[in-house]
């Protein structure tokens, strides 16, 4: 992929089964400039990849309105500041209307206001705010309606699709009554005169023929347009052919006693009734699926009280930047990730880390958006604002990983986009075969059979059955601090069968703290450790921290360095006050030469405590020693024995030495380790494993594994999800725990075995359901019924994994 | 949304009513002879 790819999500609706996101993604990938096209019917979003020299996001949209959908765009208004003449208005509007993402921008003089629709998922209210700033005006978001919660157009749909369900039903409720006095078992049943009048039957058909059901006969055409067939084409196939032949009924009764006639009314007016019960399931079942990402969203702070030119005033978070002071009182969430500049409390982070202990933090420590002040008034330096907080950063995970595809889930995808065109060819053969063979000349027992095999057939719970697993599945995982990157890293984890445990940060807490200090004779212990501390001071290493946090723990003063250089896997080089400092392993001393031999016997007796020994050169001879060790995570032993216990080699990698590795692996069970491996040698321990067949899961905290994370055929990241490491690995697991690793394979193990279950189904139903409709087994209301229920029943099947227990 | 479809299903269901009502008042279009097969 070349470097100059953009990548844009829009959202669209009009979608209704997997044909039809099928056929979105063939007409976009045929657009010049795209790269790649991803459409997921479930969450209604669509992610591409194009190249922005070839194409842009209008051409796209356009695209997609052209295929017979819509693109879902939101509209705000501004209030606009500094205008005075029609000049300024015309520039506002210009200068919105050429950024990328927004559809259209209108500004009125008189109301000093701007309407600007746009696509919330390429730019925001924040990014609009800074373009009119950028042009020299003021802009704020319309006073109501950023307090006014943004409507979500999937809940307005649901409404729609409520209100004429209860509509048709009305109508059809009446011609089901007529219906059972045909039956020869139920004929004891009252049916009053006025609804077995042809009609009457036409006038209650006829408005949920149409009026109703347009959204199939408008899906149909877009998709007949399009050249492709979807679940509206059969079912205005099906429910047409019944209406217009009891129509001809009904005018050929003219004259006659219209009562004797059998029309057949009720059978399409009832099959739009329960197809749109159907999609009101499906569109309520949708909007559960997706609660995960409402959760986190719920999360965020509405508001923030910055102080602005001296003054405290209280804005919508849209408008806070960053660099602004922001005040947060005891029991407050923060809203925006920052610094602390003034106070201090204990924050409590469990909604991200999931760690319910508070964390104290003081003046310039970092705060997370979101996370709550529990106890001290406390100023915080906004640094991360709108898209780039944690929080954000969080949900943007979860939501492409919800809305992306496993693998499995083309081969549904290529099923259901050949589905179609073949039941239509079954259907019509039903017919012939019935108005030929079975009945011959009866037309509308044949007709009969033929709009049975239409509706039954319809593909959408095979459309339905894998993204709706993949959503329930990541969104519950997202609950435990489990984010996963893809649906096709939720796929592949559960083929895992062997997992590599980076020790520092991992097994262990990665804080080391000083434990031992061995300088030789020709040096003071203070002076020994001021040199030391002095050199490692330059270093990012957590071991060096730990040096440096012990020896200014003692008050020892550090000293000026001339030169830095950090040496990977071996140790450190520097130059204290003109003297030239190694400190670092064995290798580092052999490298340079320096005689270590009497020093070996003393660090071989810390690294069998688990201790990490550093020796120490300066001016090309030994100077002594210093040790520091890590702690073990306290739940590292229980979830390393569930690992093993779930069947899967546990192995651990460190850049430690054999000893010191093995002591830390003894103590919480481990028995395969792999030692003194140098950062880049991590990938090639992955690649041996992956060799010798096996799927290998690296576990790490994402900086110095990066190689091996994306080696491995699942990388996971410890880490708070603020850093690189979500970016290297497919699953972050926000909680330091180890016990995540075995939740995350535990989950997509589930996952996995719920998708299968509802290809299964939604196949099965379909296999099973074609040959007893064509056979005559099947009255077309019931098909109907029962396909609204095979819907349903593939996304409750679904749903069960939100309520899965980790 | 709920409501006005609601309210639009029940008055179009007491128009058609209405309506055949006043239709059969108005020209006593002759039903025995079904009613008379159907309750037999």
């Amino acid at each position: 992929m070349s470097q100059s790819v953009k990548e844009t999500t829009l959202q669209i609706s009009g979608m209704t089964c997997a044909a039809c996101a099928v056929r979105i993604e063939k007409g976009l990938k045929k657009l010049d400039g795209v790269e790649e096209a991803n459409v997921n019917l479930a969450l209604e979003r669509s992610s591409i990849k194009f190249d922005p020299a070839v194409t842009n996001v209008s051409a796209l949209e356009n695209k997609v309105r052209d295929l017979g959908y819509e693109v879902v765009t939101e509209k705000s208004e501004f209030d606009i500041s500094g205008m005075t003449c029609a000049a300024c208005s015309t520039r506002v509007e210009k200068g919105l209307n050429k950024l990328e993402g927004i559809s259209s921008a209108n500004v009125n003089l008189a109301l000093e206001r701007a309407t600007v629709e746009y696509n919330p998922s390429i730019i925001s209210k924040t990014d609009i705010i800074k373009k009119v700033e950028a042009l020299g005006y003021g802009a704020h978001l319309k006073q109501d309606e950023s307090k006014q919660e943004a409507a979500d157009h999937r809940q307005q749909e649901v409404e729609r699709q409520t209100g004429k369900f209860i509509f048709s039903a009305i109508l059809s409720l009446p011609l089901l009554w007529a219906m059972v006095g045909h039956f020869s078992f139920t004929a004891f049943i009252y049916v009053p005169d006025m609804f077995m009048n042809p009609w009457v039957q036409f006038a209650l058909a006829t408005p949920v023929q149409f009026v109703i059901g347009k959204q199939f006969y408008v899906g149909a055409y877009k998709a007949l347009k399009n050249k492709s067939a979807n679940m509206d084409v059969l079912v205005a196939l099906g429910t047409s052919a019944a209406y217009f032949y009891s129509l001809y009924l009904s005018f050929a009764s003219i004259g006659g006693n219209a009562h004797t006639v059998e029309l057949y009314y009720e059978t399409s007016a009832v099959l739009i009734t329960l197809i749109i019960l159907g999609k009101l399931f499906e569109a309520r079942a949708k909007g559960r699926s997706s609660e995960a990402i409402k959760k986190l969203m719920g999360l965020q702070a509405k508001t923030a009280v910055i102080e602005r030119d001296g003054l405290e005033q209280e804005v919508s978070l849209d408008e806070v930047i960053v660099g602004d002071i922001i005040h947060v009182k005891p029991g407050e969430k923060i809203p925006v990730d920052g610094i602390i500049v003034e106070g201090q409390s204990a924050i409590d982070e469990s909604m991200l880390t999931g760690e319910s202990v508070p964390v104290d933090k003081k003046f310039d420590d970092e705060v997370i958006g979101s996370t709550i002040n529990k106890n001290g008034f406390i100023k915080i330096k906004a640094t991360k604002v709108g898209k780039d907080t944690a929080l954000a950063q969080i949900i943007k995970v979860v939501e492409e990983a919800q809305g992306s595809k496993a693998p499995i889930q083309r081969l549904a995808d290529q099923i259901s986009g050949i589905f179609v065109p073949i039941v239509v060819g079954i259907a019509l053969i039903t017919f012939l075969i019935w108005y030929f063979m079975v009945v011959p000349g009866d037309f509308a027992e044949a007709l009969e059979k033929m709009i049975a095999v239409l509706v039954i057939a319809c593909p959408c719970a095979l459309g339905l059955a894998t993204p709706t697993s993949i959503m329930a599945g990541s969104g519950r995982a997202a609950e435990f601090g489990i984010l996963f990157k893809g649906g096709e890293h939720l796929e592949m984890t559960h083929r895992i069968n062997s997992v590599i445990l980076d020790k520092t940060g991992t097994v262990t807490n990665g804080k080391p703290v000083l434990t031992d200090v061995f300088p030789t004779d020709s040096f003071v212990e203070a002076e020994f450790l001021s040199l030391v501390g002095s050199a490692e001071k330059q270093s990012e290493h957590p071991l060096a921290e730990a040096i440096v946090a012990g020896i200014k723990e003692q008050g020892i003063e550090l000293k000026d360095v001339q030169s830095f250089e950090a040496i990977p896997g071996f140790g450190i080089k520097a130059t204290v006050e003109g003297k030239d400092l190694l400190v670092g392993t064995r290798k580092l001393m052999n490298k340079y030469e320096i005689s270590i031999s009497d020093s070996l016997e003393k660090m071989d007796t810390l690294e069998r405590e688990g201790k990490t020994a550093m020796l120490v050169a300066v001016d090309g001879k030994f100077a002594g020693m210093v040790a520091v060790a890590d702690t073990i995570k306290e739940t590292s032993k229980a979830a390393v024995k569930r690992l093993k216990d779930m069947g899967l080699d546990v192995i651990m990698i460190t850049g430690d030495n054999q000893q010191t590795a093995k002591s830390i692996a003894a103590q919480v069970g481990i028995d395969h380790v792999i030692a003194e491996v140098l950062p880049e040698g991590k990938a090639d321990e992955v690649k041996k494993l992956q060799a010798e067949g096996k799927k290998v899961a690296m576990v790490g905290d994402g900086i110095n594994d990066a190689p091996a994370l994306a080696v491995a055929d699942i990388g996971m990241a410890i880490g708070t999800g603020t850093d690189v490491a979500m970016e290297a690995a497919d699953i972050t697991l926000i909680r330091g725990d180890l016990n995540s690793i075995a939740d995350a394979i535990f989950m997509s193990k589930k996952t996995i075995k719920n998708i299968k279950q509802n290809l299964f189904w939604a196949l099965a139903y379909n296999s099973l359901g074609i040959p007893i409709a064509a056979v005559g087994f099947l009255a077309p209301w019931l098909a109907g019924a029962a396909m609204a229920f095979s819907s349903v029943s593939v996304v409750l099947n679904a749903l069960r994994l939100q309520k899965v227990k980790l | 949304m709920i409501k006005k479809w609601t309210i639009a299903g029940i008055v179009y269901l007491l128009l058609v009513i209405g309506g055949y009502g006043i239709y059969t008042t108005t020209f006593q279009p002759d039903t025995t002879p079904y009613m008379e097969e159907k309750n037999h």
